[in-house]
């Protein structure tokens, strides 16, 4: 599977995908409304906040869809025997 | 070759021409059961007499004008019900030999009501096969990824299912990118293209969801989907699959092992792909939320910081209170200080007039005068000291001068100057002097 969560709490805003901005902007939204935050803490997280909520609007409002054909680049390998026991290969 | 019991090696009939019952029967036993076609065949025909043994199996016949043929199916399986005398079934089973009842039975696993097409009775038999092997069991059915980057899709790449897809994600959420593996849904080639696109997206590792999808067609066209071979695959394939064949009305075997069946290709489209418009609503809804607990901590931060200030102002001393204390305390050093200038006057002018009484000066501008001996400096204080011709030194209040003593012709008196006198000018020095 493609990696999609656990981005890296680090990560530019910029760079982040939109599940991982939405699913951080509801993390902050999570803290925020849970309280206990210092103001600087929460006026820091607020500004990520108001950032992210940008970056996924951005990214609803920019994307073009984008189709790709898979090419039968993989027939052309020796072909292997395929059998439905896919299941157990593992990456 | 083995030698199990009861088994007749071959080259043995030459040996022995006697053999025992159980030899023969565990040889036809052998000889119909691994015939590929005694093992798996429908049979049409009339069922009678039906039996329920105390187990719960069924035994009965199938017949038809000229042959019967005696048939068991065990409890449990499906279509039993329809065995009534009478009936005319399509079984579905396989041929054994029982050996301790020296019968051939027709062992039935599936009993369908006679009349249906061919396709379909395979068509239920499969379902029922692989429902029982567990392929469409709902625990093992996969969550799709709420927001996929990467969706697989095999269908054809010509026709309008790809092209309704492609509407309805770029609609909703044109971040995913699809991925075609584009396979022929029709026919005989159809199976085998369809289990190899659905490999080549697991190998490709991308998609996270892959939607098998067909548009609507008979029984026929919608055949592939319903191949053992395609099911097996959907069942392995690592990627949660969601299958849209056909219109809502057609079911086939894949939908029963998909992740997820959806109704049509569209439907399966936005089954993949989230809403951006609810996506856009839940980040405002967000954003709302944020900025509402962030104004409501700085409210209360702002309410804690007067709270403070309240109680700092209330604990400092009375500004208003030290103001008026200041200004008693003036008022009090004011008027201590007129008193105690206007006494300071007032004892100041008493000692002048204390001063001005026993001032010489004073009294000698009142008309006094000292006289005094010239020759010895001695005061006159009596007439005995004023012989006749004797020079004298008068003093007056403007200064002295000489006078010599006359001839007495009378008593002499003193005389008193009605004079004025500058009073102000004494006073003056005389300050000064006290100061």
């Amino acid at each position: 599977m493609v990696e999609t969560s656990n981005p890296d709490p680090d990560a530019p805003i910029e760079s982040l995908s939109f599940e991982q901005a939405f699913q951080r902007l509801g993390e902050l939204a999570e803290a925020l409304e849970a309280g206990g935050l210092t103001l600087a803490d929460a006026a820091s997280r607020y500004e990520d906040g108001m950032i992210l909520v940008r970056r996924c609007n951005q990214l609803l409002d920019q994307a073009e869809l984008k189709i790709t054909t898979l090419k039968d680049a993989y027939t052309r390998e020796p072909e292997e025997e395929w059998s439905p026991g896919f299941d157990e290969k593992e990456d | 070759m083995t030698l199990a019991p009861g088994s007749i090696p071959s080259g043995l009939a030459e040996a022995v021409s006697v053999y025992t019952v159980a030899q023969v029967t565990s040889h036809l036993r052998e000889k119909l059961e691994s015939d590929p076609l005694l093992a798996d065949l429908w049979v049409l025909g009339e069922a009678s007499n039906l039996r329920v043994s105390a187990a719960g199996h069924s035994y009965f016949s199938l017949k038809d004008e000229q042959s019967l043929l005696r048939c068991v199916m065990f409890k449990g399986q499906p279509g039993s019900e329809l065995l009534v005398d009478g009936a005319s079934v399509s079984a579905h089973g396989h041929i054994s030999f029982y050996e301790r009842g020296g019968t051939t039975d027709f062992v039935v696993d599936l009993a369908m009501p006679q009349g249906m097409g061919e396709l379909a009775l395979e068509l239920e038999r499969l379902k029922r096969k692989l429902e029982q092997e567990g392929l469409f069991l709902a625990s093992r059915k996969r969550a799709l990824p709420r927001f996929p980057k990467y969706v697989g899709l095999v269908t054809s790449p010509s026709g309008s299912v790809l092209h309704d897809i492609e509407n309805v994600i770029r609609r909703r959420y044109p971040l995913l990118e699809l991925l075609l593996a584009p396979t022929v849904v029709q026919g005989p080639d159809a199976a085998p293209a369809i289990i190899k696109a659905l490999e080549r997206l697991n190998q490709d590792g991308r998609a996270e969801v892959v939607i098998i999808a067909r548009g609507g067609g008979s029984l026929e066209d919608l055949w592939p989907f319903n191949e053992e071979s395609v099911a097996r695959a959907v069942y392995a394939s690592r990627v949660p699959v969601v299958s849209a064949i056909g219109h809502e009305t057609d079911f086939t075997i894949i939908d029963e092992v998909a992740d997820l069946r959806a109704p049509t290709p569209s439907a399966a489209a936005e089954l993949v792909a989230p809403d951006g418009r609810v996506l856009r609503r839940q980040v405002s809804e967000l954003e709302a939320r944020s900025r509402r607990n962030v104004t409501l901590l700085l409210n209360s931060r702002r309410d804690g910081v007067a709270t403070l200030a309240n109680r700092m102002e209330a604990s400092l001393p009375d500004g208003e209170s030290w103001r008026r204390r200041v200004d008693d305390l003036a008022r009090v050093a004011n008027t201590a200080m007129v008193n105690h200038i206007a006494l300071a006057k007032t004892r100041v002018h008493s000692l002048d007039v204390q001063l001005g009484a026993l001032n010489p000066v004073a009294t000698l501008n009142r008309g006094f005068s000292v006289v005094e001996r010239a020759d010895e400096r001695q005061v006159v204080t009596s007439k005995d000291q004023a012989r006749e011709g004797a020079p004298l030194v008068i003093t007056v209040s403007d200064g002295a001068f000489p006078a010599i003593v006359g001839s007495s012709a009378g008593p002499v008196s003193p005389v008193r100057k009605r004079q004025p006198v500058q009073k102000k000018t004494a006073k003056k020095t005389a300050m000064r002097q006290l100061l």
